[in-house]
């Protein structure tokens, strides 16, 4: 079955609840004119819960890819497949050196006849020991070779899931990130011709990178601590080059690179994406909805101030910064109430730690720890809107909070300066809707909150700015107009020749 | 914040490697162990009871012994290795709770289906009441012993197991004497079978003493059964390729019925049992060179792997393994080997103090040559179990079992080349499972890290 549009999902929609997947489920069932499939790529087909939305009637197909459960299958073409190996070992050689031109040669002869090197040689054959083995003692020598061998499978394995799995026939192919899901429309694109596009919320590279450098689970031969650093192990850069290289891919092959704000589409750009197929396309709300949320602010409010936190709990948000300024707030200023709207699930450990923190500090009723909560029933209450975030897009929470009319107070990540002063010149002259902090900086975050606590003349003036401007600007129903205008742009160019000519593989 | 990247953790710092490690030892003891008690004991009995009871009589108690012992080390052959294994995995994770209750199910489970089978044999046989009972109770209460062995020498329980036998043999041999002179070929039989259920409950009272428990019954080892099939045909197979040929002797043209159903074989079976008793030392120095410089070295390479040492030095360690592992087994054919030559080159005399004919000589001594290939056989297996290598120990086993049964028939005709067919099936196999330890040494690395397994069955997200 052909689709209009094949959705590239990584680890979000329709399972995980955050920024992309909201996003994506207003793009589909918005567009009720085109079909789509979803394929949806993850870690582990044991790790999935359940799915969190409701898949859209629109949503003609769906499929999952686990990269870690092995396709227990074998090639038995034993005439190319010593060609495959030796090209294979081209390319991983040259990935060494962050030489990536041999990717498109290495894809056709990998895919050829349904795949010449499987997942399971990756994993079982003594010619996949042989080929790491010598690039150990080529470049890796002294370096921990437990941890080296299953980085190379944890490397190898997804990209030849990948190549391996079948991709659904679409007219118009859309990654929502780089990575594996970038891979996999490059893949499609080659697969049926059509063109494809790529939308990324964050900096999947940026977003790896911080992670990679944090991660303990990851060996590294010099010093192992906490914070992130400019050094990396050896094999830490092994991992950063691989998602380089799927980044470079994916900006090759898109036809049209998407991302939320300016900063975003500086990054891109840097790091290899064509100027020319660049465009921005913010997020966006139901503005009105929340414009009438505002509407009877304030009504029924218990006395006192009250400062909401709203987001996931995890470790990338920064929460705890968000618990240390609240005791120093309430040092100064005993009469505000602190919530924490979100849900724990997320990252359960992270979560304990928070409220311990919460405990240790003595904030007892006075930060309060909500879970998941209607948000049209607090955003009415709310003085001001605290984000503490360390990594950032373009937070749905702060557009939401300019719409209804709370003034907002957030670290500098992503595109929060340009969401609360303004993006274009005339953007910036409708004036400021927040406060900007520096990241992982408590006095900073408390010292805003209570200035802006202080004066009342101040949160009336940046509620009015922030309504205007999340009105102009970050109306849902232009974000949907713009991805249509590209999809049917892209699909005129690609559609006539699309008709004739057949997978390519 | 979209993307997967890189939640594939944890796995990384898995460590499955030391969970072999302990097992192989107590397979090592659980595969020699029961083989040579069964011939200590009657080698003992055989020489001491003969002044009480007819010839006849003697013959009649010595092959029920033989009996019972073959068939439940067959029967239980199966299921010896995966019990091990079950055993040693629940002791590695510490579930020791989980000890009690399969011994239980265990017995259970064995001791009816070994209380029918017998039964069954024993309507054959025209054999007196009392000495069917004798006979079947034997066969159980063996069966048992050889579970509760397992258990206990998973616990380490080495000294206890010593006292036990020690206690339960001396208490056969007694009683089997003493019984034996007033109430005959029945009373010899009662009173062996009355040291034996001695041993047998001093066994279960030593594992009930050394776990804890909670529940009575679980059938959680049948797990373990359906996870290495392989250790169970293994297992099976082995057991019945020791047996094979001798079985082969007793049902063959030159076989003799001593009763019914129950056949020997003169001098098959004392040149085999005799050649047996040659190889302890061979065993001997076999176990304790495995404690002391073996596992050391085996120790030290899985340590390093999991230690994050680079491929050069773990391939240093290996190669101090294959070097300890040489050493090892050098000093066994050298002194077995000696041990060996005197006992052919003395032969002649022993067999007049032992009263038999001159003329077996020969048979005698193709059998204790065999016996040499055997127990460097078993050594090999036994590492090769070091280096869970499964699958080579089923082949080995079953490729034993089909030599022998094939050589044997092949040979059997000809006194002048009896024992033949067991040597030339003992060397075959030897010759292999040498060949398969080698390419399993060159390609070590490669195995153990192969193996591992990927998939992320109930890892916690976090």
């Amino acid at each position: 079955m052909r689709s209009d549009i094949c959705l590239i999902m990584e680890g979000s929609y329709p399972y995980v609840v955050g920024g992309v997947s909201t996003w994506t489920h207003h793009l589909i069932r918005s567009l009720p004119e085109f079909t789509f499939s979803i394929v949806y790529v993850g870690v582990s087909k044991h790790q999935v819960q359940r799915m969190e939305y409701k898949l859209p009637e629109n949503v003609n197909q769906f499929h999952e890819i686990y990269l870690l459960d092995p396709v227990v299958v074998r090639s038995s073409n034993r005439r190319f497949k010593r060609a495959a190996w030796r090209e294979l070992e081209l390319f991983i050689d040259d990935l060494q050196r962050g030489d990536t031109s041999r990717f498109d040669l290495v894809c056709e002869v990998l895919t050829r006849d349904g795949g010449l090197i499987t997942p399971y040689d990756i994993l079982y054959s003594k010619r996949f020991w042989n080929v790491i083995t010598d690039l150990y003692r080529k470049y890796f020598n002294n370096l921990s070779f437990i941890d080296y061998f299953w980085t190379c499978r944890f490397l190898l394995l997804p990209l030849f899931q990948l190549l391996y799995s079948p991709v659904p026939e679409a007219s118009l192919y859309h990654a929502t990130c780089t990575g594996y899901a970038g891979l996999l429309g490059a893949l499609g694109k080659k697969a049926y011709g059509s063109p494809c596009v790529l939308t990324e919320h964050g900096i999947y590279t940026k977003e790896r990178m911080i992670e990679i450098s944090q991660a303990p689970y990851i060996y590294n031969e010099v010093v192992v601590d906490y914070v992130p650093r400019a050094e990396l192990g050896l094999l830490q850069k092994v991992w950063m080059s691989k998602f380089s290289m799927l980044a470079q891919i994916a900006y090759q092959e898109s036809d049209q690179i998407v991302t939320l704000y300016e900063g975003n589409q500086r990054t891109q750009i840097e790091h290899g994406a064509d100027p020319d197929k660049c465009v921005l396309v913010p997020n966006g709300i139901d503005v009105a909805r929340y414009a009438a949320l505002g509407d009877n602010r304030g009504n029924g409010k218990a006395p006192g101030y009250h400062v909401c936190y709203v987001g996931r709990i995890s470790p990338i948000k920064d929460v705890k910064t968000y618990i240390r300024a609240a005791r120093i707030v309430l040092d100064q200023n005993p009469d505000v109430t602190f919530y924490v709207l979100g849900t724990p699930d997320e990252d359960v450990e992270y979560y304990e730690e928070c409220r311990a923190l919460a405990e240790l500090m003595d904030l007892g009723d006075r930060l309060r720890f909500m879970g998941n909560v209607d948000m049209s029933e607090y955003y009415p209450l709310a003085d001001l809107v605290v984000l503490t975030s360390v990594s950032e897009a373009q937070p749905f929470v702060v557009i939401e909070a300019m719409a209804v009319g709370i003034p907002v107070v957030a670290t500098n990540v992503g595109a929060c300066a340009e969401l609360l002063f303004g993006g274009s010149d005339e953007d910036k002259r409708l004036g400021e809707a927040g406060v900007v902090t520096n990241v992982n900086s408590p006095e900073e975050t408390a010292t805003a909150i209570v200035k802006l606590l202080a004066s009342e003349g101040r949160r009336e003036r940046m509620s009015r700015i922030g309504r205007e401007r999340s009105f102009k600007y970050y109306q849902r129903q232009s974000v949907i107009n713009r991805y249509k205008a590209i999809y049917r742009n892209l699909m005129a160019q690609g559609g006539p020749q699309d008709e004739h000519a057949g997978p390519m593989v | 914040m979209a993307g997967i990247g890189f939640r594939l953790r944890e796995i990384v710092t898995r460590k499955t490697f030391t969970e072999w490690v302990q097992l192989y030892l107590y397979s090592a003891i659980i595969f020699a162990g029961p083989w040579l008690l069964s011939i200590f004991c009657l080698g003992a009995l055989a020489i001491f009871a003969l002044p009480d009871l007819q010839k006849e009589g003697v013959a009649l108690f010595t092959i029920t012994v033989v009996y019972c012992y073959a068939f439940s080390l067959i029967t239980t052959g199966a299921i010896q290795l995966p019990i091990t294994r079950f055993v040693a995995d629940r002791l590695y994770i510490k579930d020791s709770n989980a000890v009690i209750p399969s011994f239980v199910s265990v017995v259970i489970l064995i001791a009816p289906t070994q209380a029918l089978s017998a039964a069954i044999f024993l309507a054959f046989c025209e054999l007196s009441l009392p000495f069917k009972v004798a006979a079947m109770g034997l066969y159980v209460v063996i069966s048992v012993i050889w579970m509760a062995m397992i258990y206990l020498t998973a616990a380490k329980d080495y000294n206890t197991l010593v006292l036990g036998f020690f206690i339960g043999y001396g208490a056969s041999f007694v009683l089997g004497k003493l019984f034996g002179q007033y109430f005959g070929v029945e009373g010899m039989l009662s009173g062996f079978l009355a040291g034996q259920t001695l041993l047998c409950f001093w066994l279960v009272w030593r594992i009930v003493e050394e776990f804890p428990n909670n529940t009575a019954f679980n059938l959680d080892f049948v797990e373990t059964f359906r996870v290495y099939p392989t250790l169970a045909w293994a297992g099976l197979f082995y057991s019945a390729a020791i047996w094979i040929d001798k079985f082969m002797f007793w049902f063959g043209d030159s076989g003799i019925r001593v009763h019914s159903l129950f056949y020997t074989h003169f001098p098959y079976d004392s040149a085999m049992f005799f050649a047996y008793l040659t190889i302890m030392p061979a065993l001997a120095l076999f176990l304790v060179k495995v404690e002391t410089m073996f596992y050391v070295r085996y120790k030290a390479y899985f340590g390093g792997i999991l230690n994050k040492e680079p491929l050069a030095s773990i391939e240093t360690r290996r190669g101090e393994m294959i070097e300890a592992l040489r050493s090892s087994l050098t000093s066994v054919v050298v002194y077995q080997g000696m041990v060996t030559i005197a006992v052919i080159v003395l032969l002649p005399f022993m067999m007049d103090y032992l009263d038999i004919a001159r003329e077996h000589t020969p048979l005698f001594r193709i059998a204790c040559l065999g016996a040499v290939f055997h127990v460097l056989l078993l050594v090999t297996m036994v590492i090769l179990l070091y280096f869970d290598f499964r699958t080579g120990i089923l082949w080995l086993s079953a490729m034993f079992l089909a030599t022998n049964a094939g050589f044997t028939y092949l040979t059997m005709d000809y006194p002048a080349w009896w024992g033949w067919g067991y040597l030339a099936s003992c060397l075959l196999t030897l010759l292999v499972s040498l060949g398969f330890l080698w390419r399993r040494m060159q390609n070590l690395e490669f195995v153990t890290f192969v193996q591992q397994p990927v998939s992320l069955q109930k890892v916690v997200i976090r």
